[in-house]
């Protein structure tokens, strides 16, 4: 991260992008081209995130369409996963972050002074970089755990979600027959399929995931790209990768972010075969990143 | 730049620094390791040479009381009498009592320093905490003899009987506030820093993407601290109470000077009480008889025993106790 361009004034982004107006336009929020939803799942505003003084994202304007993958990348530092924690208010738990903007989720204000985070956080969920299961608890319990949090008693009907959750995990195959010994006692790739399982097991209406293959050998990564294909039928993924590799092959569109900035938002095949922005060129030909 | 230009000043300056190299020497890591050795043995020694101190000490009394000095309750020095049942009985309801009053304190207080309370309060509350590991015994008792134990008949004990009265743990009359329920608080004060530092320092360690997987579900602050915290904590936790006890039962000045010295086994918490340390430091230099003194190194004995074995047991505890429990339920 040499000598990168210095970042791009918005003006000219908007300038040289009239074809993907939905990008700090002013009918911001639009959904990109590719998706033919009329609304998007995730609606972004002139979302500005502080750090004390870092101001760590900048004027990011942003829709994401329903029921589709679509990836952040960006070099290291970039503001992707301060982005991402924004969307379930998750980056609130960090001492001196401030944010300013909106955010709709299917058209409620998140940052409502009425909304409760945790509410924002039962219908937004969030797998991590590094897989995080309850140590202490059963490969069930830990698929159940956000289910009995919303005060969900009913045996049967966990024991349904569980297989439910399993199964779109694509996990119910290897550990049904384990569903009482510990979620750490599974391999790296599976425990971080079992996180996948307890956030979808809530139902959420987003899913986000925070480079959640990074931690992960080949295998168990194509295993979770290809769980990210099946999961697309019923949730709106979000995920932030440092693999353009992976953005290719799991996202229908990508933003590039890039001091903070959103650069540039399309297709994901557009983005990468014909980007529009010269700091997207660079970043993607591996300039720098 | 051309690699022959590169290579020849980079050899020589190899050279040069090679020859300024002392010669590689293991002497000062040799001695190293057996000073470092030489002092865990003599660690390891003087537990070794205070049991075996203790034991052949205590040889006679076992010979002329026998298993029943552990198991007798009667301690009558002129009548030539020793049974060491009511120091046994005192030590382990005044440790566990005070641990139990202790425990909900010290982790509230972690739970609330590492969970709860604003950044610019958590250091001033550790140190007032620890602070109070600083206050010698002595003066813990005294301050006890002066402000608690008058407050006790008046205040805690009518209160105890009233609400807790069908026991009879508190029962009996109430006169006298030096009792087995003032060794306890005494107690709970003074193992109070230790858990507290200790669970902190268990609390801290629980990794943040434990916390944040369930502030990620919708969890509330209180859910946080119970299924990601306290349920990854709670054997360190658990540790924090045994480092606690062993304390507690060895505790002598303070307890000495609050729980009335009196070798019974009452029922009720409200009697006074005796434990294996109190005994030997109130006794030992009124002891005039041979016997009278085998009696008190034979309590010694005891007292090293018991925690050793309560140590042994907590460890046992640690390593096979099940915790593959779900936490929410
Ligand atoms: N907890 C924090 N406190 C202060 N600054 C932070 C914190 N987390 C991230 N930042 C800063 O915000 C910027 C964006 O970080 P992040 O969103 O983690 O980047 P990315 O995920 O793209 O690598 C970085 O410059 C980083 O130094
Ligand atoms: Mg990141």
């Amino acid at each position: 991260m040499n000598d990168q361009p210095a970042a791009l004034p918005e003006t000219s982004v908007k300038a040289t992008l009239p074809a993907s107006a939905y990008m700090n336009s002013p009918d911001r929020g639009a959904p990109p081209p590719a998706a033919s939803q009329p609304k998007p799942a995730i609606d972004a505003r002139n979302v500005n995130i502080f750090y004390g003084q870092k101001h760590a994202v900048i004027d990011v304007t942003l829709g994401i369409p329903t029921k589709s993958v679509t990836a952040i990348i960006g070099p290291s530092g970039c503001g992707k996963s301060t982005f991402l924690r924004c969307l379930n208010r998750l980056h609130e738990l960090i001492p001196g972050s401030r944010m300013n903007g909106t955010i709709l989720l299917n058209g409620d204000d998140l940052y409502a002074p009425t909304v409760d985070p945790t509410v924002v956080r039962r219908r937004v969920g969030m797998v991590f970089q590094k897989s995080n299961p309850f140590p202490t608890m059963s490969i069930a319990d830990n698929v159940t755990v956000g289910l009995r949090l919303n005060g969900v008693r009913d045996r049967a009907f966990l024991r349904e979600r569980t297989e439910d959750a399993l199964r779109k995990a694509a996990l119910w195959d290897e550990v049904k027959n384990d569903l009482g010994k510990p979620g750490i006692s599974l391999s790296g790739g599976q425990q971080q399929r079992l996180c996948i399982a307890r956030a979808v097991a809530v139902q959420p209406e987003v899913l986000l995931m925070d480079e959640p293959t990074s931690a992960l050998d080949p295998i168990a990564t194509v295993k979770v790209e290809e769980l990210m294909n099946e999961l697309k039928r019923n949730f709106t993924i979000v995920i932030v990768t440092h693999s353009m590799q992976q953005a290719t092959r799991v996202a229908d569109q990508t933003a590039f972010f890039y001091l903070g900035r959103l650069v540039e938002y399309a297709p994901t095949r557009e983005l990468f075969n014909n980007p529009k922005q010269k700091q997207t060129e660079a970043y993607i030909t591996g300039r720098f990143g | 730049m051309t690699t022959a230009v590169l290579d020849a000043p980079a050899a020589s300056a190899a050279q040069s620094v090679a020859a300024r190299m002392k010669p590689v020497s293991r002497s000062a890591d040799t001695l190293f390791r057996w000073l470092c050795l030489g002092m865990a043995v003599g660690v390891l020694a003087l537990v070794v040479l205070v049991g075996w101190q203790l034991w052949s000490g205590a040889q006679s009394a076992i010979h002329k009381f026998g298993v029943g000095f552990l198991t007798r309750s009667a301690w009558d020095p002129v009548q030539g009498e020793f049974g060491a049942l009511p120091f046994i009985y005192g030590t382990l309801v005044s440790s566990l009592l005070g641990l139990a009053i202790a425990t909900p304190l010290a982790v509230g207080t972690a739970i609330f320093l590492t969970e709860l309370a604003p950044n610019w309060l958590r250091q001033p509350i550790a140190f007032l905490t620890e602070m109070l590991a600083a206050i010698p015994s002595v003066i813990l008792g005294l301050w006890a003899i002066f402000i608690m134990l008058p407050l006790l008949p008046r205040y805690l004990f009518p209160f105890l009987k009233k609400t807790l009265g069908f026991l009879p743990l508190f029962q009996g009359p109430t006169y006298s506030a030096y009792s087995m329920i003032a060794a306890a608080i005494i107690i709970a004060i003074m193992i109070l820093p230790i858990i507290t530092s200790v669970s902190r320092e268990i609390l801290r360690s629980v990794p943040d993407l434990q916390r944040e997987a369930a502030y990620g579900l919708g969890a509330t602050r209180w859910e946080v601290t119970r299924i990601a915290v306290l349920s990854y904590a709670k054997k360190g936790i658990f540790g924090a109470m045994i480092l606690g006890l062993g304390r507690a039962l060895g505790e002598t000045m303070a307890v000495t000077m609050v729980i009335g010295n009196t070798p019974k086994i009452a029922a009720s918490l409200f009697q006074p009480g005796y434990t294996l340390a109190s005994v030997i430091a109130n006794e030992f230099a009124e002891a005039t008889t041979d016997d009278y003194r085998n009696a008190l190194i034979a309590v010694g004995l005891v007292l090293f025993g018991v925690t050793v074995v309560i140590n042994l047991l907590a460890r046992l505890l640690l390593k096979f106790g099940n915790t593959q429990t779900g936490a929410v339920h």
